[in-house]
């Protein structure tokens, strides 16, 4: 058993090395393979390559665990600060053009899994302890639903109320800082997010109205 | 001893306007991948990469910094060359639109279509900014007005050279039709075919007067050859094609993939056969699409700022880490997501958990019972019988790598070397 565990190490370490080609030699240095004859595609068409009595050594951890939580913490802490350099920096005055790159075709019965309405909003509050969130209530028809949006930037809460804005209505409830939003208004936005503008409706229709 | 089969691979010349992010790094690790693939089951591989250096976009962003383009993209190329080594990429020749072989190649390439009729001099119609001293298209003004100052255009003609795309294009139609793997994954080809080549091709224009920083038509040096003889033709440039020394060329023309995003596809499988064709030359025997690396939502792209700087996460997680999981993430030929969280949750499962547990328990567990020993007494190199556990994941493990040998190596091969590990 032992035997057939290094074999399959040995293995996997000649199939991965297209892959990644630092790590066979690790393996091999620890499960003692020594002959570069066992480390050919040739030499894993026949199992049992590994030699009986072959000295193993074990060595440092290949891969290291990550601490997921922690890592990505650190990272986030390390983006702010670069971006928050960037700001320092005076924006560049030649502004490169829009550029857009159609994406794959989706086909017509995908689009109409999507369901548009014209929504309007009855009230709109900030999200405490976030900068950059907006609740607002929105009236659809003969229903209310609450839907939290990353725009307050962009809109103060009074400026939202009364607005006739587009809302993606049945995308699957998701909970944003504790508060579950049911949909998501759709906005304009550029690359780098400076400039936002939500989508409204060139006359004015009534709330609940299809947009297809 | 018989000689080698041999593999040809290419990646797309990257144009160095900055420097290169983890998009770029996806494409020349799947290449790489293929091509050590390729060695390891006993080819004779060449795998070409490079960078397109001209351009009026190289030209103002080196005015901007103050330097020449050359300057400016020496010190880029620079960089990049860096990254491959970073990433083990290890390719058999770089070329760079602005080395001399290549140069002069293209000036002969641009000549012989000339005077074989396939490039002719007529004028294209545009807009031209008197004080920019620039040309627009319809599409590129900016509310009928030129877009890089503002001011009115006036209605002009430029002289230019064209390239004769409308006369092959029903041989090409054919070609297709005919060569179901020449453009791959199919998906591509149907809409290669649709978009593009059924509703009509129209003769190309490939060359500018505008353009400075580029190379010259060598008999009307007022223009300038754009992109696309330029950027093209590298192929088979680099192996000396029509040089003194064509013994490379001779040896690996045509490529066996050209490997490419999916937004050159076009390029690749309609103006380049085209090219090849009228010069007499064979055709790639395949253009491979892969799918973009998309960070919420959208392309990584230089000008949208959404980019990951791969030196970054090779130095943190280490070439191979980042390697493995460019392959392994993203379906071949398909869109995938890039995000710190699944990188790290690729590590952690499969690489800390199954490859690394697998090696160091198997090792620790031999130092405790058999005293550093593979195998002493009682414990014997099994006999191969093919229905013992390890030895049928192995063989089932084997074929799927060779059924795959197109993708050579990438996603599904790691998908399938997996389970191997979990044999006991």
């Amino acid at each position: 058993m032992l035997y057939v565990l290094l074999e399959c190490a040995r293995i996997v370490a000649v199939l991965i090395a297209p892959t990644m080609p630092r790590t066979p030699e690790r393996i091999f240095a620890q499960i003692g393979v020594q002959d570069d004859a066992l480390k050919t595609w040739e030499s894993v068409k026949t199992f049992g390559g590994v030699v009986p009595g072959s000295k193993v050594h074990k060595g440092e951890a290949l891969f290291p665990r990550i601490d997921v939580a922690k890592e990505l913490e650190l990272l986030e802490a390390e983006k702010q600060a670069a971006a928050a350099k960037k700001e320092e920096l005076p924006a560049p005055a030649d502004e490169e053009k829009t550029v857009f790159t159609q994406r794959d075709l989706c086909q017509f019965e995908d689009f109409e899994k999507i369901q548009l309405v014209v929504a309007k909003v009855l009230k709109c509050e900030k999200v405490p302890k976030a900068d950059k969130l907006l609740m607002s209530t929105l009236k659809v028809g003969d229903t209310e639903r609450v839907v939290v949006s990353g725009i307050a930037k962009f809109y103060t809460p009074e400026e939202m109320v009364g607005k006739k804005v587009v809302l993606l209505a049945n995308l699957a409830p998701r909970k944003i800082r504790g508060i579950e939003s049911h949909g998501m208004l759709l906005c304009a936005a550029n690359a780098d997010d400076s400039k936002l503008s939500l989508l409204t409706v060139d006359s004015d229709m009534e709330d609940g109205c299809e947009i297809g | 001893m018989s000689e080698k089969p041999k593999f040809y691979i290419t990646t797309p010349i990257y144009y160095p306007s900055d420097n290169l992010h983890i998009g770029h790094s996806y494409c020349s690790t799947a290449a790489d991948t293929m091509a050590r693939f390729k060695k390891q089951t006993g080819y004779d591989v060449f795998f070409l990469t490079g960078t397109d250096e001209h351009g009026q976009k190289i030209e103002r962003k080196a005015e901007a910094a103050g330097v020449t383009p050359q300057e400016y993209v020496d010190h880029i190329v620079a960089g990049i060359k860096d990254l491959w080594k970073l990433m083990d990429v290890e390719y058999d020749d770089f070329i760079r639109t602005t080395d001399e072989r290549h140069v002069k190649s293209v000036q002969r390439i641009f000549r012989k279509l000339y005077d074989q009729g396939d490039i002719y001099k007529s004028e294209y119609e545009g807009w031209y900014c008197t004080p920019c001293e620039s040309f627009w298209t319809e599409l590129q003004l900016k509310d009928g007005c030129c877009p890089d100052c503002g001011r009115p255009v006036e209605k002009t003609r430029e002289e230019s050279y064209f390239f004769r795309l409308s006369k092959y294009q029903d041989w090409l139609i054919d070609y297709i039709k005919t060569h179901p793997d020449f453009i791959q994954p199919p998906t591509r080809t149907a809409e290669m075919l649709n978009n593009f080549l059924i509703p009509g091709l129209q003769d190309l224009c490939v060359s500018r007067t505008s353009l400075k920083w580029g190379i010259p038509v060598d008999f009307d040096p007022k223009h300038t050859v754009y992109v696309w003889v330029d950027a093209l033709t590298n192929y088979i440039n680099a192996l000396g094609y029509g040089s003194e020394d064509d013994s490379l060329y001779r040896k690996y023309w045509p490529a066996d993939i050209h490997l490419v995003g999916k937004e050159i596809v076009r390029f690749h499988t309609i103006i380049w056969p085209i090219m090849l064709h009228a010069l007499g030359l064979p055709l790639p025997k395949q253009v491979f699409g892969h799918g973009w690396l998309v960070m919420g939502g959208g392309k990584m792209s230089k000008s949208k700022g959404n980019v990951v700087d791969p030196v970054k996460l090779c130095e943190r997680y280490s070439s191979d880490a980042v390697r493995y999981f460019l392959m392994r993430e993203m379906p071949f030929g398909s869109d995938g997501e890039f995000s710190n969280e699944a990188l790290i949750n690729r590590i952690n499962s499969d690489l800390a958990n199954d490859l690394g547990n697998l090696v160091s328990r198997s090792v620790a567990m031999i130092e405790v019972l058999r005293r550093h020993r593979a195998a002493t007494v009682g414990l014997h190199r099994p006999r191969p019988r093919g229905d013992r556990p390890g030895a049928r994941a192995v063989a089932e493990c084997r074929k799927e790598h060779e059924r795959f040998a197109v993708l050579h190596g990438t996603q599904r091969n790691l998908e399938a070397d997996w389970p191997l590990q979990q044999v006991h």
